[in-house]
């Protein structure tokens, strides 16, 4: 009964978070991050491998695809490419074990390297070599 | 017997969230925002192979204009001045209408350092 009687008597304490501050704080940074922050847009990445002319001379296997890449498109033996859809489909129709080597015009833009680059890949060539200087 | 007096447990949030503010606020404006952009380009869209990730060693950027930027730096670069490791892994950002013998200049440079891992950026989009 004594420990009772005690027990009433005891103050206890009450734990008081108080979240104004914290709140306040939480939107003034979610403001500021969402007035400074520029969205990037998502890239991908396409795979290659680098081989100069010297070194392709020393190489077993020539491959005998060869895309060339111009300013008004590509060309893949005879076969001129004027739009991504075609390169598409002429690589498509070839083997891909032998590989392919992408030869670059002074005139050709870069982009039109990179859509080689990729359309190659697409096509399954693992084995593919950009030709530099 | 004197009766002990429990002291009572209060946390004193205020202080603490004055501090990280002030903190927070410190490393914001020290912060260099620059290093965590890009160059802007019109990259040809993809299908890619994967994400570009933030696993490069190096990350070049062929601007429209002629001038190689280097990704994190965002400072004009000259494609002779650049030294690399033969292992460092390079992703070359291009736009679609820079000169393509810029780019081959670098492809060219950095085989000659025995880089192999060389990859390009291309956009999320569907190039037709």
């Amino acid at each position: 009964m004594r420990f009772a009687a005690h027990r009433r008597r005891q103050y206890r304490a009450r734990a008081v978070v108080r979240l104004a501050g914290l709140i306040d704080l939480v939107f003034l940074l979610l403001t500021f991050f969402l007035a400074t922050t520029a969205l990037l847009d998502p890239e991908f990445r396409v795979g290659t491998m680098l081989q100069g002319r010297g070194s392709s001379q020393n190489a077993v296997h020539v491959p005998p695809v060869v895309v060339h890449v111009h300013a008004e498109g590509w060309s893949v033996g005879p076969r001129a490419c004027s739009t991504v859809s075609q390169l598409r489909h002429v690589l498509e129709g070839l083997p891909s074990e032998p590989g392919v080597d992408i030869a670059v015009s002074a005139d050709a833009p870069a982009g039109h390297v990179v859509v080689a680059v990729r359309e190659a890949r697409q096509a399954g060539m693992q084995a593919l070599r950009l030709q530099t200087p | 017997m004197p009766r002990r007096r429990r002291s009572l447990a209060v946390v004193e949030l205020t202080p603490m969230i004055d501090v990280v503010f002030l903190l927070i606020v410190f490393f914001l404006v020290a912060a260099d925002a620059t290093r965590m952009s890009r160059p802007s380009v019109s990259l040809v869209d993809g299908p890619g192979e994967a994400p570009v990730g933030t696993h490069w060693d190096h990350v070049f950027t062929l601007q429209a204009n002629g001038q190689w930027r280097s990704g994190r730096e965002d400072e004009p670069v000259r494609p002779t001045q650049i030294k690399l490791k033969a292992t460092d892994r390079v992703l070359l950002r291009t736009d679609a209408a820079a000169p393509s013998g810029l780019l081959l200049e670098l492809a060219g440079h950095l085989r000659g350092q025995g880089i192999d891992h060389v990859e390009f950026a291309v956009g999320a989009g569907v190039d037709q």
